[in-house]
């Protein structure tokens, strides 16, 4: 995947490109607003990782000119501050995603791939399917070898974000401002429990285990290999 | 340090200011009365002396030379010291009548000062002279040649450079006094403000030496220094209370802060000491990140405290159904709970419209809810309200747990405050901090109660209606 890293400063910089390298990633590395906007413009990435504070022309406005020039590169922000309002702004220039420094790598690297990778939208989508899992979004059913599961709401809503993302890890922030529109971090095991009530009723009574937990990072819906 | 400087003072000032106004216009009232009396007393005068002229010539035109010499004979019965008259003849200016030298006829109204060898002859003259201290004779007189004669009729104007004196010596005398009254009473009128301002400034000085435990003095009177002095007295305690604070969480931190760092340390040395399994490494590696997740959480957590205290936030408020907040928080909790074998029960949430920002309440109930979880011993019973009381929205989160001793209640709010008993369990000790910080961003309140058994948090909130009437409620 190539990527495109605009950010001035020299180690979260290394941090980021040495680490896209190391899962076998493109990076491109610009380390000033202008320089980063003109890579942008002119070339062809998958994904690009923006810092919100830039010399030259900030962070906000490098993608508010992307997107005003008609490319729809996922872009991540990054901010030193926990700013609160921040992430609203930065989702409304355009951004898709949005990170606080200092932040885990897997954190990073898992929001890159669900986004770089996300299939468009297709609205008339109106059944997910993932192997024997099948999720009909009209009738808000949900199947597994034909045999119906019922989930609570917010356990369909879990269910639905992961099997849109089949194959990815989505860590535990990732769905806690998916699924729960949860923007700070929980001392409580929130996620944990609901993912366990969720594999209780779609993993449970059958032989195989779709929800894997991957330890240090997240979770995954697979194919039943 | 009391060294009182009145007439440096702004009442001395203004008694000085309405001093010069008040001498001005003492001074003009008694001018005119001085130019009203003057001009009244020469004309009393004059219109005397051209009566006694008329009779005159009205007594040559009736009667001729005879009846004007009848008529002087008359008034050499009437003249005196302060009455004059004079006839010459209008020819050769010898005298015919009278108690003034000939040589002293002027035609027309005259108006002199007569000196001594003027009137050496004259007896009335000098007696007049006599009276006066220059020895001089101020002479009103009225020069007219009737028929073949001069005649001339003359007053005393004496008395009425008399009175001109009296009245300006009046004058002066009143500017004096008036001059003297005002700036005594504005001494003794800036004395009492001068001393109280002298007072506030030396407890200012006190204060910015670093005594900011003491208060302006403010009297009984509730005047215009005392508002302000009371507006300054709260104004100091906000301020000694936010630096207090300030001074508790820097120290806080740097010990809250310097502990993870010093075990991330300790860690890091124990498997730099001796060549390791790369397992072992893998390990040290990741507790020593978890070391440093929790030093950067607690970090977090500080600044979006600062955050949200510095109230930028409040231009995301809308208006919102606080009970709404808190039954989406609660469906999400209610399993948490029920994992740890607690019961979580909302039965009773009232519709409560506030103005407030979504995220942050949602955040609120949850470090609430999260609280109440974690420290209470299972199985527990954790019960959530929403009620209006007295106008406000109520919260309500009470537990049956082991509650917080009364004296402790109130720093539970504190940042980086924990219990004793919880010093073990995982956690910033920021979490209630970050409840106050966004209740208070709410201008809402909130306390801790006892709820026997167990702690009942209690949070209140001003409706939609009255958040909006705050005037530090700014619209989006």
């Amino acid at each position: 995947m190539k990527v495109l890293v605009i950010e001035d400063d020299r180690s979260t910089a290394d941090y980021v490109t040495g680490g896209l390298k190391e899962e076998g990633h493109d990076p491109d590395h610009a380390a000033s607003g202008p320089i980063g906007l003109e890579l942008a413009c002119t070339r062809d990435y998958d994904a690009m990782v923006v810092d919100r504070m830039l010399p030259g022309i900030d962070g906000l406005s490098i993608v508010r000119a992307l997107r005003s020039s008609g490319r729809d590169t996922p872009v991540i922000f990054l901010t030193s501050v926990s700013g609160l309002d921040d992430r609203v702004e930065g989702l409304e220039a355009g951004a898709d995603d949005y990170l606080v420094k200092p932040f885990a790598f897997s954190e990073l690297m898992a929001r890159l791939n669900a986004l770089a990778r996300r299939s468009p939208m297709r609205k008339e989508e109106t059944v997910l399917t993932v192997g024997a899992l099948e999720m009909n979004l009209i009738a808000r059913t949900v199947k597994r070898e034909s045999r119906e599961i019922d989930l609570q709401p917010r356990e369909f809503r879990l269910l639905e974000y992961m099997m849109r993302n089949r194959g990815r890890v989505l860590t535990r922030t990732m769905l806690l401002e998916r699924v729960w529109d949860f923007h700070f971090d929980p001392k409580t095991n929130v996620v944990e429990t609901h993912v366990s009530r969720l594999r209780g009723k779609v993993d449970r009574p059958y032989v195989t285990e779709m929800i894997k937990t991957i330890r240090g990072a997240g979770y995954v819906l697979n194919v039943p290999s | 340090m009391f060294r009182p400087e009145p007439f440096r003072s702004t009442s001395f000032r203004v008694a000085l200011l309405y001093t010069v106004f008040f001498l001005g216009s003492v001074l003009a009232i008694l001018g005119i009365t001085y130019i009203a009396a003057s001009s009244e007393m020469a004309g009393i005068l004059r219109s005397a002396v051209s009566d006694d002229m008329r009779i005159l010539r009205q007594a040559f035109r009736a009667g001729g030379e005879g009846a004007l010499l009848e008529r002087m004979d008359d008034l050499a019965e009437s003249a005196s010291e302060d009455r004059f008259f004079m006839m010459r003849q209008s020819s050769d200016g010898a005298a015919i009548a009278g108690n003034m030298p000939p040589d002293l006829w002027r035609d027309g109204w005259t108006d002199e000062k007569l000196s001594q060898n003027t009137f050496d002859n004259s007896e009335d003259l000098k007696r007049a002279a006599s009276r006066n201290s220059d020895g001089e004779v101020l002479l009103l007189g009225l020069g007219e040649r009737i028929g073949p004669f001069d005649v001339m009729i003359g007053r005393n104007s004496h008395v009425l450079d008399e009175t001109q004196e009296i009245i300006l010596s009046a004058m002066l005398w009143g500017a004096l006094v008036t001059t003297l009254l005002a700036l005594v009473g504005g001494f003794i009128v800036s004395v009492g403000p001068t001393r109280r301002v002298d007072e506030i400034a030396a407890t200012t000085r006190r204060i910015v030496e670093g005594r900011l435990d003491l208060r302006l003095p403010v009297s009984k009177r509730r005047d215009e220094l005392d508002r302000l002095a009371t507006d300054i007295n709260t104004m100091l305690a906000r301020i000694e209370t936010l630096l207090s604070s300030l001074k508790q969480v820097s120290a806080d931190i740097a010990h809250d802060l310097r502990t993870p760092l010093a075990r991330l340390r300790q860690k890091l040395e124990v498997v730099r000491r001796q060549p390791r399994s790369p397992d072992e490494y893998e390990t040290a590696i990741d507790a020593a990140i978890e070391e440093s997740d929790a030093a950067i959480e607690t970090f977090n957590a500080l600044l979006r405290i600062a955050q949200i205290e510095a109230g930028t936030r409040k231009s995301r408020f809308r208006r919102l159904d606080l009970a709404n907040v808190v039954r989406k928080t609660c469906d999400i909790y209610g399993e948490v709970a029920a994992d740890e074998e607690h019961e979580l029960i909302w039965k009773h949430l009232e519709l409560g419209e506030i103005e407030g920002d979504e995220e942050l309440l949602t955040q609120a109930v949850a470090n609430l809810l999260e609280n109440a979880i974690r420290h209470v011993p299972a199985p527990g019973r954790i019960e959530v309200a929403v009620s209006i009381q007295n106008g406000r929205v109520r919260l309500d989160i009470a537990d049956d747990g082991p509650g917080v001793s009364e004296n402790e209640r109130e720093r539970i709010f504190e940042r980086l405050y924990r219990l004793d008993r919880s010093r073990t369990t995982p956690g910033s000790g920021l979490g209630l901090s970050l409840v106050a910080a966004i209740v208070e961003l709410h201008s809402g309140t909130v306390e801790a109660l006892d709820n026997a058994p167990g702690l009942r948090i209690r949070i209140e909130l001003p409706t939609a209606h009255a958040a909006l009437s705050t005037q530090n409620y700014e619209m989006v």
